[in-house]
Parts: structure tokens; C-alpha cells; sequence
């Protein structure tokens, strides 16, 4: 059952001009539950660009549409900032010597996937370098000896999505340097070799990836790292990108049949009638759909609980190699052991 | 309470009270979900910030009680 409201910012954000009051009354229009629900999937700017484009503006309180130009309004004049920031920021990391690639919003909007720059909400910026240049960015970055992302070996295996988020100096919008796509747990599904290619090409300003991959990290970032996939939650902002980025390579039906992320991606929006794609088709398929999704999320679960625990373990081991950290431990367990547990408080203690 | 008055009155540089801002935007910024103005807001934004290392279990969540409802769960992720 899909709410009034969402009925019909699907039918704006998605549909012609002519097909706008398809199956919906606009008497029986709530618009501030309008206003909640594009509010929540960080959608109020696209809503007013597509009122606009679409010449809808005669279906909304007038106060509706002064809000929502409003907050359309505020948020192109922080892209433009954004842009410009993004692009001191590539000139400083070429002029160090270091390979990037924007991800996400950013590469996005230095895509023109979008019409307007004003249409897509953006947090931060987000780019991802090579791991062989963590430590150097850290310095053109000025992170400081405060960050401390994993401890010797560990750091190998559990190598963190991205650095701390910060703002640089005299600057307005938060950086967030990645070194991977997904946390580790969950790389074995998709990770930084898919842009191996791109990394070997020349080093140059502005880089972003190729369509099909924003597509893949658009709709993974929403399965898996947001929990699409194992929660019944869909995000028009992602739904909204992988429509405005209109890769016809990656909508296929063969191509989303392969993989079950996708294909769960579609399944889940399917009630929207978005995309032209018939993911299900018989019993059979839905029976098997069910007993993968199951098996994945177990298997995930069983992962996440193996991680944790070999996280400690290693820990301890290195605690056995090390004689000045062993000693440290022991001085801090000796005062505070009645408070927690022996191995998580050795643990918290070694990763704060 | 006095340093909330002081904060609504207060002008900021280009002559606009909070009050007054909140007047101008309207009944619709109480309506609007937090996370609208968090992104408007870079300062807020960076505090949002997710911890690199996240050692929470992924299925925990609980989801959304009305799933076909108006209202949206709060995006887990605010970022890019």
C-alpha cells in the first residue's frame, strides 16, 4: 500500500507533465505529511525543480511553494560552494601528487548527471584515494596525530571505509576521504579494485568514475551499507540518482537478475512503476529469491560476528608481541578491570 | 530560556533575525525532518559524521513501524 503523498511526489519526481494527478486526488492531499515525507528522503529540492520543470506549481498552497524554492534555493547556492571546493581540493591533491576519484553526490553533480545543480542534497565530499596514499594525505590534509585509524597489522586487514570526516580550514562543506567503498565485512561484494583501471590512469583534476559504476555503488551504498537490503526501507534519493543517471547498459534484466542486490533493489520499488523492468515472473523465482536473500543475510550475520570477534583476537595477539603496549594494558586493566569485561575493556581501550 | 531569546533576537550579519527567519519559512520548517537542515547546515553536518570503524551489527536495526506510510525512516546515511 503506497500512501497518497507518495503517490504523488513519484508521479512528480518521475513522470510527464501529463501524468502528474495519476490515480491520485489532489483534494485529499496532506501537504505537510508532502513536506515530511520528501523532507525525510532529502528530496525537497527536487520536488520544487521537477514543480517547476513540470509547470505544477498551480497544485500547491502558495506557501508550499515559497518553502520549498526556499530550501531549492539554499541548497544550489551550497552546491555551487561545493563544486569549488571540490575543485581546490583535486588541484591540491594533483599538486601532491595524489590519485583520486569523487564519489557519490559530488561525482554526481561533476557528471551533470543532474539538470540543476540545485537539485541533489549533498553532505559532503566524498572521494576515495589508493591506499599506498593514506598516510600522505593525511598530511596535505593536516589530520594531525589524532587520527589513528587501525594499529599496525590490523590495519591490513581492517583498513576503515574512509578517514574521519572534517572541514578544512576557511572552508564550508566536510571532506571525507575514502580508502574503500564498503567496510570491510562487506567488501568480498564489491570494492576499490572495481576502479583499478581508473587508478592507472594518468594522474588530473576533477576525476569521476564511469556511469555504470556510480550506478553500482549508488545501489550497494543503499543495500548494504544503509540496509536496504535487510530492512524494508527505499530511498528516493537513490532511487531518483539511478533514474537520473539513466544507464541503459546496467538496466537490463539479465543484468539485474545476476546479481541479488540489485535485483532486490528493483523488487523493493517495483509498486512504484519507475523503471520499465519486470524483476519477478514466476513462483519459482520468487521462491528462490526469498531463500537467497535469506541465505545472504545469514551469512552476513555469521560475518559480522566472525569479524568482531577475530578484531579482538588479533588484538590480544598483538598485545602477546609487544612488550610496551602488553605493559601499558596491564597498568590500565589492573585499575579499571572491575568496570567491564577483560576483553572488551582491552579492546575499547585499544581502539580509543 | 534567556540565551534562547537572546539567540532568536540576536541579528545576524545580513539583518535578519532567527525569529523573523522562522516566520518567513513558514509553518513547513516545523513539518520538515531534521535532516533537511543538518545538510543545509555544514557545521551540523560534520558532527554527523559516521565513525570509520563500525563495529555494530548489521540486521539490528528495526526498521520502520509504518512501512507504508507517509513518513519515512530517518535515512541511516546523511552523507554524499
Amino acid at each position: 500500500m503506497i500512501a497518497l503523498e507518495e503517490k504523488f511526489l513519484v508521479n512528480i519526481l518521475y513522470r510527464p507533465e501529463s501524468e502528474i494527478l495519476n490515480d491520485v486526488d489532489i483534494n485529499n492531499i496532506n501537504f505537510e505529511k508532502l513536506i515530511t515525507l520528501a523532507s525525510g528522503h532529502l528530496m525537497l529540492p527536487a520536488l520544487f525543480f521537477n514543480i517547476q520543470k513540470k509547470k505544477a506549481s498551480y497544485l500547491f498552497p502558495e506557501d508550499f511553494i515559497a518553502y520549498v524554492k526556499s530550501i531549492y534555493a539554499i541548497n544550489k547556492a551550497r552546491n555551487e560552494i561545493l563544486l569549488d571546493e571540490a575543485k581546490e581540493l583535486s588541484e591540491l591533491l594533483v599538486e601532491h601528487n595524489i590519485k583520486h576519484i569523487f564519489l557519490k553526490g559530488t561525482a554526481l553533480l561533476l557528471s551533470n548527471v543532474f539538470e540543476d545543480i540545485g537539485e541533489r542534497m549533498i553532505g559532503d565530499i566524498d572521494f576515495i584515494i589508493q591506499h599506498k596514499d593514506e598516510e600522505k594525505i593525511k598530511k596535505v590534509l593536516e589530520y594531525g596525530n589524532n587520527c589513528k585509524t587501525e594499529i599496525f597489522f590490523l590495519s591490513m586487514i581492517f583498513k576503515p571505509t574512509h578517514l574521519p570526516k572534517k572541514v578544512r580550514e576557511n572552508k564550508t562543506i566536510a571532506i571525507e576521504a575514502h580508502l574503500e567503498l564498503l567496510e570491510s565485512r562487506h567488501r568480498w561484494i564489491f570494492n576499490s579494485k572495481v576502479l583499478k583501471n581508473n587508478f592507472n590512469e594518468e594522474l588530473k583534476t576533477i576525476k569521476t568514475p564511469s556511469t555504470s559504476f556510480l550506478f553500482d555503488h549508488c545501489i550497494y551504498a543503499l543495500q548494504i551499507r544503509d540496509k536496504g537490503f535487510f530492512i524494508p526501507y527505499h530511498g528516493h534519493r537513490s532511487i531518483y540518482d539511478i533514474y537520473k543517471l539513466n544507464c541503459k547498459k546496467s538496466l537490463t534484466i539479465s543484468n539485474i537478475n545476476k546479481d541479488i542486490f540489485k535485483k532486490h533493489f528493483f523488487a523493493t520499488i517495483e509498486k512504484f512503476n519507475i523503471f520499465d523492468l519486470q524483476t519477478t515472473c514466476s513462483v519459482w523465482n520468487i521462491y528462490h529469491d526469498k531463500i537467497s536473500r535469506f541465505l545472504t543475510i545469514a551469512s552476513f550475520k555469521i560475518l559480522t560476528v566472525i569479524g568482531r570477534y577475530s578484531y579482538k583476537i588479533l588484538i590480544l595477539i598483538q598485545l602477546l608481541c609487544n612488550n610496551e603496549l602488553r605493559k601499558r594494558a596491564l597498568n590500565k586493566i589492573r585499575i579499571h578491570y572491575h568496570h567491564k569485561t577483560l576483553l572488551n575493556y582491552t579492546y575499547r581501550w585499544l581502539i580509543g | 530560556m534567556k540565551e534562547d531569546s537572546k539567540d532568536l533576537t540576536e541579528k545576524a550579519p545580513y539583518g535578519i533575525t532567527r525569529k523573523e527567519a522562522l516566520q518567513k519559512m513558514g509553518k513547513y520548517a516545523a513539518f520538515t525532518v531534521m535532516g533537511t537542515f543538518v545538510i543545509l547546515n555544514p557545521k551540523k553536518a560534520q558532527a554527523q559524521s559516521a565513525d570509520p570503524v563500525d563495529p555494530d551489527p548489521v540486521v539490528d536495526d528495526p526498521g520502520t513501524n509504518d512501512p507504508g506510510g507517509a513518513t519515512p525512516p530517518t535515512p541511516p546515511g546523511w552523507g554524499g
